[in-house]
């Protein structure tokens, strides 16, 4: 059966657009934001995984003999990292009798990365013989040209390694 | 049928056009985002593996090493990648520059330059933001002399 159009029930559905589009309005930018926070956050999982990654490689190079305080090898470590805020330091400890002292500290990269004081060595390292031991720290700040309300902070790695 | 039913249909065939083409532009966004995002990551497992393969010294059956390196390469990528974009280079651990040869000790670089990510609505993403690059290092351990690198 058709109904009869009246005036009352046109003027409701007007209404009812009306409230759709306000909750739209309303729950878009919501949904919009909420993408983007899911999607950096992605993003700074990954950033975390690089950073891991390049302080495994940078402390296996400095244990393998390679001269990390050479600025081309700097160079090369940085632009293999494929983006700019990186800070890397390299560590080179000792082991006598029993304990772990520093031979060598150095850093490279962009130390404006690194914004609060360092995370510091774990207590807990292992003694390897007498065999000097390597531990790279990575400062990482992602920018993937996000607000900076989207940005999860500093992302940071440590690997250690032993000849 | 009635005047209302097919005005009904017809308005209801008008607002799935619209909306199927919204979430059409929509997925393909999601893709043309993402589909860089994955081929770097791809392509940086495969630099990483290449590199970790040519500090070995092995070769591939009728391959020199740095051709077999470029195999283990393509090997390990999910995206197809082009022989052409794949470079291999030897740098001394000093950092007195470059190497001729994958001597034990020296920086072995694996290189992807230039690959580019197809697009599926070119409108929405410039050109030169879907080209990926990366770079995967390592240091050559010591190795019969026969794999040496030409």
């Amino acid at each position: 059966m058709d109904l009869p159009t009246t005036s009352r029930s046109r003027a409701g559905g007007r209404r009812d657009e009306g409230h759709a589009l306000v909750e739209f309005a309303l729950v878009g930018p919501l949904l919009i934001a909420m993408s983007i926070g899911f999607g950096s956050a992605a993003l700074h999982l990954e950033g975390m995984s690089d950073a891991q990654r390049a302080a495994r490689t940078v402390a296996r190079m400095q244990t393998r003999g390679v001269d990390l305080s050479a600025p081309s090898n700097q160079d090369l470590v940085l632009s293999s990292l494929g983006s700019t805020g990186w800070l890397i330091k390299v560590t080179t400890l000792s082991a006598d009798q029993g304990s772990l002292d520093i031979e060598a500290e150095f850093e490279f990269g962009d130390s404006a990365v690194r914004t609060g004081s360092d995370a510091g060595l774990p207590s807990n390292l292992p003694t390897v013989g007498a065999a000097p031991m390597t531990v790279a720290e990575v400062y990482h700040r992602p920018d993937y040209g996000l607000p900076e309300m989207f940005r999860w902070g500093i992302v940071y790695g440590r690997a250690a390694a032993a000849r | 049928m009635k005047h209302a039913d097919k005005l009904r249909k017809g308005s209801a065939m008008v607002e799935f056009g619209m909306v199927f083409l919204a979430l059409l532009a929509t997925f393909g966004m999601i893709v043309d985002a993402t589909l860089p995002l994955f081929t770097k990551v791809s392509l940086a497992h495969a630099v990483r593996s290449g590199a970790s393969y040519a500090v070995t010294g092995q070769t591939e059956p009728g391959l020199d090493h740095d051709q077999s390196v470029k195999e283990a390469v393509k090997k390990n990528s999910l995206v197809a990648v082009d022989d052409s974009n794949i470079t291999i280079q030897y740098y001394l651990p000093n950092g007195r520059g470059a190497a001729e040869h994958n001597d034990a000790g020296n920086i072995v670089e694996v290189r992807i330059a230039g690959h580019s990510v197809p697009t599926i609505f070119p409108i929405f993403w410039p050109k030169a933001a879907r080209i990926v690059n990366a770079r995967g290092l390592d240091v050559v351990e010591p190795f019969e002399a026969e794999s040496r690198a030409p």
